[in-house]
Formats: C-alpha cells, sequence, structure tokens
C-alpha cells in the first residue's frame, strides 16, 4: 500500500520546468489568505447578519463558501493556465503540483492548518450547535481530504477519467 | 569596456537613493522566482487581482454549466451576455483564465504594426467593441519603438546599408531556396555566411537554420540523447527546455547564475551517475545564456566555464541577446566577459536581433559542425535559410566587424552602450525598479501589480511610445513588468523625450518601489 504514496517516492530532480502556477506560495500568501477569510467574515456579517441571518448561519456560510473555493480551485480545476509545459501538468490539480507532489512540506502543512483551524473558529462562534456542526464537519472533511497523500491522484467522478496505464493509481480500474 | 560600468555604478551609488539591500546586489535578488523585492500591500493586491480575476472566471463557467444542465444548448453565457470570449478554445477549466487574461490584457497583446521596426513604429489602432470582439481602425500612430529588437539600428538605415547588397542577391538567388540544407538548398551566401559567422565568433565552423527557436529545438535532440545530462540554468528561454525535452536527456536545473550550486549540481551528478544504473553520463552539457530576455541580466561566464571545465563538462551559451550586442567589438558574451571562445564548446545564436535578419546559427568544431549539419532535423528536413535573408545577415556582419571599410559598426555598438547605460541610469534615478545589469540593452522595469500592464500600455500610447508588457505566464505570478529594448537607432533627444513621458506615466500609476513602500 505505501508504494504509491506520495512521500514514499524520492522527489524528481530532473528537469524542472518551474511550475509558475505554484512556485510563488509563500508566506506573505497565507497572510494574505487568512486576511481574507476574516475581512469575508467580517462584511458577511455587516451585510449579512445583521438583516438576513442570524450569526450561527452567517458562520457557517463563511465556512461552507470558504470550502467550496477551496475544493473548487485546489482541487477540482486541473492544469496549468499556459500552454508552454507540454501537458506535464494537465491531470493534476494545483495541490498535486505544490512542491512537485512531494507530501508533507511546510507550504502544504500550513495550508492544511488553516481550513481545520477555520472549523475550530467556526465551531466555536456557533456554539456546538449538532446541525451546524454536522454541516461544517461535512465540508472540512470535503476540504481536508483531498489534501491527504492517500488521495495524491486519485479521482472519485469514475475511473474512465483517469489514464488507465497509469502506474501511481492506487485503484484498480 | 568595464569603465563605462565602474563610471555608472559610481555615480549611482552617490546618487544617495534610497534602494533596498537587493538592489545592490542585482544578480541574486529579483531574477530568483521564489523571492520578490515588493512590499507586503502590493504583494496582497496582485493576490487579490488574481483570485477576483480567477474566481469570476470560475463562475462565469459554473453558471454556464448550470444553465446548459437546465436549458441544454439553447442558452450560453455568450447569449445572455453577448459577449464573446476572445479565446475559444482549450481545457474547459482553465481556457476560463486565458480569456480573462486576454480580456483584461487585449491592449497589450496581438498589437499589429504597419511600418519596419525602426526607432519609430506606426502601431494600428484597436478598438474593442460591446461584443467584446477586438477590431483594427483605419489609423495608424507613429510611435517611438521601445519594443522591437532592433539592437544596432538596421532597420533604421536598411535602405542605405543593406538594400543594394540584398536587392542584388535577389535578382540572382530568388526568395526562396525551395529545399533543405542538405538537398540542394546550399548556396554560396549560405556557404560564406557560415564562414563568416564562424570567423566572428572565433569558432572553426558554423551552420545556420532557418529559424532561431528552431536551432536549439533540432540541433541539441540531435546530439544529445539517452544517457546524456544537460544542466540548464534556471532561467533559459522555453526553446532551450523543449529541445532538452525533445532529446530525451537527464535535464537537471541550477539556480540562475548561482557557480555553488552549479558545482554541487556537477558534483552530484558524476558521483551517482546515471538514475537507476549509476554508470557514468556519456556526455555532460552546461547550458546558459548570454543575455537573459526576461530579466536584462547578464550571464556569469567566467565563473560557470571554469566550473565546467574543473569537471569536464562541455558549454553550451545562447546568445540570441549578446551576439552584436556585447562586447567591444559586438562578439558577444565571450568578449564580454573575457572568456576564450575556444573554452565554450558550442556557441548559439540568432539573427533576429542584431542583424536584422532570421534565423540561427550554431559555431563549434568542424567535426560537431559538419555532424550536425548531416544529422539536425533543422538541416534535414526544414527548409534553409532564404537566400535574401541569408545576404542581410551577411551585409549586416560585414559593417559590425568594419570590413566594409567604414566605422559604421563600431559606431553603431558604441551608440547602443550608451543609449542602454543612459536610459537605465534615468529610469534608476527617477526611482523605478529596474532589473539586469549595465551595459544589456534590455531594460524590464517592475510593475508588479497586473493591473498596471494594461494600463500602463494604455497611457504610453497616448503619449506615442509603443512598449511591451509582460505578465503571467510569462513570467512569475508577482512578477508582471515592462520590458524596454534600447537600439543604436535611438538618439539622445529620442530617449529624453521618452523619460519625460515615463516619469509622467510613473507618476500616474505609482511606479516607484524603489523610493517607497506603495511607489
Amino acid at each position: 500500500m505505501f508504494k504509491n504514496m506520495a512521500w514514499s517516492q524520492p522527489p524528481n530532480e530532473d528537469d524542472h520546468y518551474i511550475n509558475k502556477n505554484v512556485n510563488w506560495v509563500g508566506k506573505r500568501f497565507y497572510v494574505f489568505y487568512v486576511f481574507v477569510i476574516f475581512v469575508g467574515a467580517y462584511l458577511a456579517n455587516v451585510v449579512l447578519g445583521t438583516t438576513v441571518l442570524n450569526s450561527f448561519q452567517v458562520w457557517t456560510l463563511v465556512h461552507v463558501i470558504h470550502g467550496i473555493i477551496n475544493f473548487t480551485v485546489m482541487h477540482y480545476v486541473t492544469g496549468v493556465p499556459a500552454d508552454l509545459d507540454n501537458d506535464e501538468f494537465h491531470e493534476l490539480s494545483w495541490w498535486e503540483q505544490l512542491d512537485d507532489g512531494v507530501a508533507w512540506t511546510p507550504m502544504k502543512r500550513n495550508l492544511m492548518i488553516i481550513p481545520v483551524v477555520l472549523f475550530l473558529v467556526v465551531a466555536y462562534f456557533t456554539e456546538y450547535d449538532p446541525m451546524y456542526l454536522a454541516l461544517n464537519l461535512c465540508v472540512l472533511a470535503l476540504v481536508l481530504l483531498p489534501k491527504m497523500p492517500q488521495f495524491y491522484r486519485v479521482r472519485l467522478n469514475s475511473s474512465a477519467s483517469f489514464d488507465e496505464d497509469d502506474p501511481t493509481h492506487p485503484h484498480s480500474s | 569596456m568595464c569603465k563605462v560600468k565602474e563610471q555608472a555604478q559610481a555615480e549611482y551609488m552617490q546618487q544617495n537613493l534610497r534602494t533596498t539591500p537587493r538592489m545592490r546586489s542585482r544578480t541574486k535578488s529579483i531574477s530568483d522566482l521564489a523571492e520578490p523585492a515588493q512590499s507586503s500591500i502590493v504583494q496582497f493586491s496582485t493576490y487579490y487581482i488574481y483570485v477576483c480575476a480567477v474566481l469570476i472566471g470560475l463562475w462565469y463557467d459554473f453558471v454556464d454549466l448550470i444553465l446548459q444542465f437546465w436549458f441544454g444548448l439553447s442558452l450560453t453565457m455568450q447569449q445572455l451576455t453577448n459577449v464573446k470570449p476572445l479565446i475559444f478554445l482549450g481545457d474547459p477549466f482553465y481556457w476560463c483564465f486565458d480569456d480573462c487574461r486576454a480580456s483584461r490584457l487585449w491592449n497589450c497583446l496581438n498589437n499589429v504594426v504597419s511600418s519596419t521596426p525602426g526607432a519609430r513604429i506606426e502601431v494600428v489602432q484597436r478598438k474593442r467593441n460591446a461584443d467584446g470582439s477586438v477590431e483594427l481602425l483605419d489609423t495608424t500612430r507613429k510611435c517611438l519603438n521601445l519594443g522591437s529588437y532592433n539592437y544596432l539600428g538596421f532597420a533604421d538605415d536598411w535602405q542605405n546599408t543593406c538594400r543594394d547588397r540584398v536587392m542584388k542577391s535577389l535578382d540572382e538567388f530568388g526568395v526562396t531556396t525551395a529545399a533543405s540544407v542538405v538537398s540542394g538548398g546550399y548556396t554560396s551566401v549560405h556557404k560564406e555566411l557560415e564562414e563568416s559567422v564562424a570567423a566572428f565568433v572565433g569558432k572553426e565552423a558554423a551552420v545556420c537554420f532557418n529559424m532561431g527557436y528552431g536551432t536549439n529545438q533540432t540541433a541539441i535532440p540531435a546530439f544529445f540523447g539517452k544517457g546524456c545530462l544537460l544542466i540548464s540554468d534556471t532561467l533559459n528561454h522555453t526553446s532551450i527546455v523543449n529541445g532538452s525535452r525533445a532529446s530525451g536527456a537527464t535535464i537537471r536545473v541550477f539556480k540562475h547564475n548561482n557557480v555553488e550550486h552549479l558545482e554541487s549540481v556537477l558534483q552530484t551528478a558524476i558521483i551517482e551517475g546515471q538514475p537507476l544504473t549509476h554508470r557514468p553520463w556519456k556526455k555532460i552539457l552546461v547550458m546558459v545564456e548570454g543575455v537573459y530576455s526576461m530579466e536584462g541580466e547578464v550571464c556569469e561566464l567566467a565563473g560557470i566555464v571554469s566550473m565546467a571545465k574543473k569537471y569536464k563538462a562541455y558549454m553550451y551559451v545562447d546568445e540570441a541577446h549578446s551576439i552584436g550586442a556585447l562586447g567591444a567589438t559586438g562578439r558577444g558574451i565571450c568578449e564580454y566577459a573575457g572568456v576564450d571562445p575556444a573554452d565554450v564548446d558550442i556557441l548559439m545564436g540568432t539573427f533576429t536581433k542584431s542583424f536584422s535578419g532570421m534565423g540561427g546559427y550554431l559555431a563549434s568544431s568542424k567535426e560537431f559542425i559538419d555532424y550536425i549539419r548531416s544529422q539536425s532535423m533543422g538541416t534535414v528536413l526544414a527548409q534553409s535559410m532564404s537566400p535574401v535573408v541569408a545576404q542581410q545577415i551577411l551585409t549586416a556582419l560585414r559593417i559590425i566587424d568594419g570590413k566594409d571599410g567604414t566605422n559604421l559598426g563600431r559606431q553603431k555598438l558604441q551608440d547602443i552602450r550608451d543609449n542602454s547605460n543612459y536610459f537605465r541610469k534615468e529610469l534608476i534615478r527617477m526611482g523605478l525598479q529596474v532589473l539586469g545589469d549595465e551595459d544589456s540593452p534590455v531594460i524590464p522595469v517592475m510593475l508588479y501589480v497586473p493591473t498596471k500592464l494594461s494600463l500602463f500600455h494604455e497611457l504610453c500610447m497616448e503619449r506615442g511610445l509603443a512598449v511591451v508588457c509582460v505578465g503571467f505566464p510569462a513570467v512569475g505570478l508577482n512578477g508582471s513588468r515592462v520590458r524596454f529594448c534600447i537600439s543604436a537607432g535611438h538618439t539622445r533627444k529620442d530617449l529624453e523625450d521618452a523619460i519625460e513621458k515615463l516619469r509622467e506615466v510613473a507618476d500616474i500609476l505609482m511606479l516607484h518601489y524603489n523610493n517607497s513602500a506603495l511607489g
């Protein structure tokens, strides 16, 4: 089981075409990310929280929207917005392109911690109400599971869309 | 030639400008893709812009998907908004990024010109219709040309310098050779050109290709294959990267201009050998460029060549931007860096920049060139250079070398050096963040924020300057810049006017990143 895991393969020193899609992630990006979440939460609270929704719903909404955007941008969309890479990253999502697919690098750890901390903050502010907690937990699972190295190159829509002759595919087709 | 450099540097330091510490050691700072030298607020705004662009694009696609799901193809977003996207084909979810970029930067991309690329260029005006498409207007605007690779100004005085000889060869040989080099497309003009080029750069023999990009793409696979190691600089041009990949050899990269890292890569490679079998490598080739076109930086050739010699690796230098522009007599990076051309095994260059021609060359020992001529697809299957273009390059080369008896070549080389140094100094004095080294004719100025690309282009066009703005993905996400290419055809007055106009534009757009955090 372990030989297909991302961390057990030695990092590929050869090449690389510097993947400009992912090489810009750094400390400033994390600060920006957290900053945007808080600004978004504050704006949602001001705009929606005082008029349409109650406080629990605003926090849950922020968490759900963050989860959807996170999943779409980092795990659903594949490829690179440039045609200079010989289609090397055509089937790889943004997360899988990060750090050449090596798992548990500092950047990846930070990007995993942020949704967890957000979940805890939201759970606290919704006072652990079971319904909202269940919804938030589902969204957290949606966001956190694809980041696990066990899910490297795993696609759950249909196995027909996957490369049939890809040796790193852990499931039999 | 180093005196100009030292004088300029001393004067610049004397100005006592507020420079970030990174600015002083230019070759190590901004060119390293992972470390920008910008303030957090500017970088946040860059991230915010890209996030908005991507999210808006994804939302557009999502709504399109929903509409198609409910209504079938009878109702799409295109029909709903009446705006045609500028880019149609591509991966369904990532073409939206291309289209976002093309729509927002439409005035920077695909400009149409209607004159020779001299010091002045006529740009056809365009406008964007309400439905999103771009339309050409009937008017043109004559602008100062700060974007074309017209380094020695041959496009300006072509009528006087090269025209007669070129037209004569047009009558003799016609426009095309209608054959490849090995099968009948090798005329006496080509032979003379190859011998002249070889003598000019200081090598035994040379072979010429019809396309500069194609030279790298077809020559590297001809000689290097499986079992060879290609060690290339991080910032090498796409043609080198593609040629290396096409060859099937193993590729490793070393940090830009970093001689210590090159040594460690070489040591590791030689000690470990080939990837699985650990057999020794068949050949090891170190590939660098003379002048890097997106950063304007000159290669540390002396250090790299000594490292390659120490570990007995071959050297390959791509002089696309440095041949005819660097060095006292225009012989490129070897002359500029004081390196003996015999130490560099393969010298490659293009004729598009300084010689006002087309195509590329490879110069090396006679055996190697004969082998390449018979094995490379660029000579075997691709068409050989047009004899007219070959004659143009030959004439330009004769002028640069001084063999036509006039002082014109020397004057041109002096002009481009003076012009680039003057322009660079003035831009730095203004407080703009300028990349690159002295004497290089390529002058990139950082804009950082991607929306400034489009507005900079528009403001410059209003004032009669034609510039080239570069953004993601040609450069990194945080590296949006405008790249000025100075030529010997520019007069000092042209450059002074340009500086005044750029001063206004820089004030409007807040580009003085060297003076303050927000520019």
